[in-house]
């Protein structure tokens, strides 16, 4: 390891800051676990969700709803589910690391929003469990129901971007 | 006062801090002899200490091939004993170049009682830690992390142990974010290593308070440091309180809530309860006074906000009010709590009227006033922008005086021609129903419920 990898300030803006987005259409998404996924509300119901994602490598995609019922818009190519996750992962994450989570070799200037990048989806609907991504949101959710605390909190001194 | 540089006996401890940070970042299952040397030579510095005859053991039970847990904890309590010692020395420097304050000791608490479900919890936290160790910063990948999340979602669920949640959260969330790690140009294993040992020792026990006491008096808010990471916020109000009787005391309140990634610097502050801490905020935002009957106050000098305890008074005039007490030489500034002392924890308030602002030879940003020159702490990102900006036109302010290499200077406050600039302050609890926080708790109402 060279001298200058090492950084040696203790407390940095290490973390990426999200940037913030409206939510009412896709409260959800993320770049984990080998894929961008995310959770887009039903136009029609307010109890059921979409839950979308893409395999990063293979960029086999896949859409259902949160009862595993798959997405009637997935014939002929990615549905508009898939692609409302995609624009708004480009507004969350910046398009370089949409592109690095896909592992699609494309340059992040060209791409200004998701529709961009489903020009570079070379999979195909490929049936896969949903239920992952979903109860990733619902721990998500519960972030916010997590209790509030007025102990001193010294921990927290460290971070200072999020 | 004069300007402050670093104190003597500073650079060797830091020399040993690196000895154990370069283990972490190798990974304690992969140490070569060098770095077992390393290792000898900082317990040797313990010899005759309370942690000497356990360092002795840890060093000789890491060079076995022996990944005990308690040796790591004893590497920890090693480190954190050296960082305590720093934090002694800057404190005790800052008092001798005058900037004013009367520092107040206080006792280690006793040990809080353990809740059986939790304590569950906190012995994987530990085990997952010495994994961490083991493998070393440097080759931590998913599936390192990746096992330890469940445990980190059951933490984060109990109030008790929020502050041990919120941290593992922020280092879960940073070491996935800097995946894969070995492409990374700056590897902080400084700050890492200082995370994980915090962690070990609050994965120890849950958290134990010194003594309090209540108190009465006229509170004035200086400013906020907002601290914060993707799943977590945690404000901590800088005052001082003008007691019915005695010397003005710097006090802190903290308010700290579970957040999601995507808020912005608006709304943070809306995963605080309204209910709990609407008099706060709007004493803050409105720079109002609180009058406080009886509010517990902790030796450490941490208020604990209770709502039922304070009343909105009238107007604070903060600037005066900072002018005349900040840097008195009878206002008490109290300790951090024996487990907290940590060049980071360094907080000093100073008051600097007259400022200006100028760029050194090296590119610095550094704060003057009456002949004491500080360092601006550009890293911490006062009010998301430019300081250069925004110190322009700025007549006096307050800040505090942080450590982190070298002294720096963290704004609070800034005054221009009467005009306060602070943190926070436009900050508001409500809710509205189409910001992303109304979004997500009318999904939560819809979702979690119907699941459960
Ligand atoms: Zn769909």
């Amino acid at each position: 390891m060279s001298e200058e990898q090492i950084s040696d300030r203790s407390v940095q803006q290490v973390q990426h800051e999200a940037m913030s987005r409206k939510l009412k259409k896709v409260p959800f998404v993320e770049i984990h676990g080998g894929r961008v996924a995310g959770v887009v509300s039903s136009g029609s119901s307010a109890e059921r969700v979409y839950v979308s994602f893409i395999d990063a490598g293979t960029t086999n995609y896949y859409c259902s709803t949160n009862n595993n019922r798959p997405c009637g818009g997935l014939r002929g190519g990615p549905c508009k589910h898939i692609k409302s996750m995609l624009d708004e992962a480009v507004i969350q994450y910046g398009a370089a690391k949409v592109l690095k989570g896909l592992k699609i070799e494309a340059d992040p200037a060209t791409i200004h929003r998701g529709s961009d990048i489903v020009r570079h989806l070379t999979g195909s609907k490929v049936k896969e469990e949903a239920s992952i991504v979903f109860s990733r949101f619902l721990s998500y959710l519960r972030q916010l129901e997590n209790p509030n605390s007025v102990m001193p909190s010294p921990e927290m001194t460290w971070f200072i971007v999020g | 006062m004069d300007s402050l540089g670093m104190p003597e006996g500073m650079a060797e401890v830091e020399g040993l801090i690196s000895k154990i940070d370069e283990c972490f970042s190798l990974g304690f299952s992969r140490l070569g002899s060098e770095q077992l040397e390393g290792l000898a030579s900082v317990a040797r510095v313990f010899s005759g200490t309370p942690l000497g005859e356990r360092m002795k053991d840890a060093v000789e039970g890491l060079a076995r091939a022996e990944f005990r847990e308690e040796h790591f904890v004893s590497l920890a309590a090693a480190r954190q004993s050296l960082q305590g010692a720093q934090y002694d020395a800057l404190l005790d420097q800052a008092a001798s170049k005058g900037v004013g304050f009367t520092r107040a000791a206080v006792n280690a608490p006793k040990k809080a009682e353990p809740i059986p479900e939790i304590a569950t919890w906190m012995e994987s936290s530990r085990q997952w830690l010495v994994e961490v160790a083991l493998a070393g910063f440097m080759q931590v990948e998913q599936e390192t992390v990746l096992p330890f999340v469940a445990t980190l979602e059951r933490l984060q669920q109990r109030e008790e142990a929020a502050r041990l949640a919120m941290l593992l959260s922020g280092v879960v969330h940073e070491l996935f974010d800097c995946m894969p790690i070995g492409n990374m140009v700056h590897v902080p294993i400084r700050r890492w290593s200082d995370l994980w040992a915090r962690a070990m020792i609050s994965a120890l026990d849950l958290p134990a308070y010194p003594e309090s006491e209540e108190v009465s008096g006229a509170l004035h808010l200086t400013g906020v440091d907002l601290r914060r990471h993707s799943h977590a916020m945690s404000a901590v109000f800088y005052g001082v309180l003008l007691p019915d009787d005695g010397a003005a005391r710097h006090v802190r309140l903290t308010a700290s809530g579970y957040k999601v990634d995507v808020l912005d610097d608006d709304e943070l502050w809306q995963v605080l309860d309204e209910t709990v801490f609407d008099a706060l905020i709007e004493a803050y935002t409105r720079a109002k006074t609180l009058n406080i009957k009886g509010m517990r106050l902790l030796g450490s000098g941490d208020l604990i906000w209770d709502s039922s305890r304070a009343k909105i008074a009238a107007k604070s005039d903060v600037m005066s009010v900072a002018a005349q007490h900040i840097n008195a030489p009878d206002t008490v500034l109290c300790d951090a709590m024996p487990l907290d002392r940590h060049p980071v924890q360094v907080a000093v308030p100073v008051y600097m009227g007259e400022c200006e602002v100028k760029t050194s030879d090296d590119g610095a940003l550094m704060l003057s006033s009456d002949g004491f020159s500080v360092e601006l702490d550009a890293e911490r990102g006062f009010m998301g922008g430019d300081l250069t900006k925004q110190f322009k036109g700025v007549d006096d302010c307050v800040g505090l005086l942080r450590y982190d290499g070298r002294w720096l200077f963290q704004p609070l406050v800034l005054s221009s021609k009467g005009k306060l600039t602070r943190q926070g302050q436009s900050a508001t609890l409500k809710i509205k129903s189409s910001s992303s926080i109304g979004i997500l708790k009318e999904r939560a109402s819809m979702l979690l419920r119907k699941k459960s």
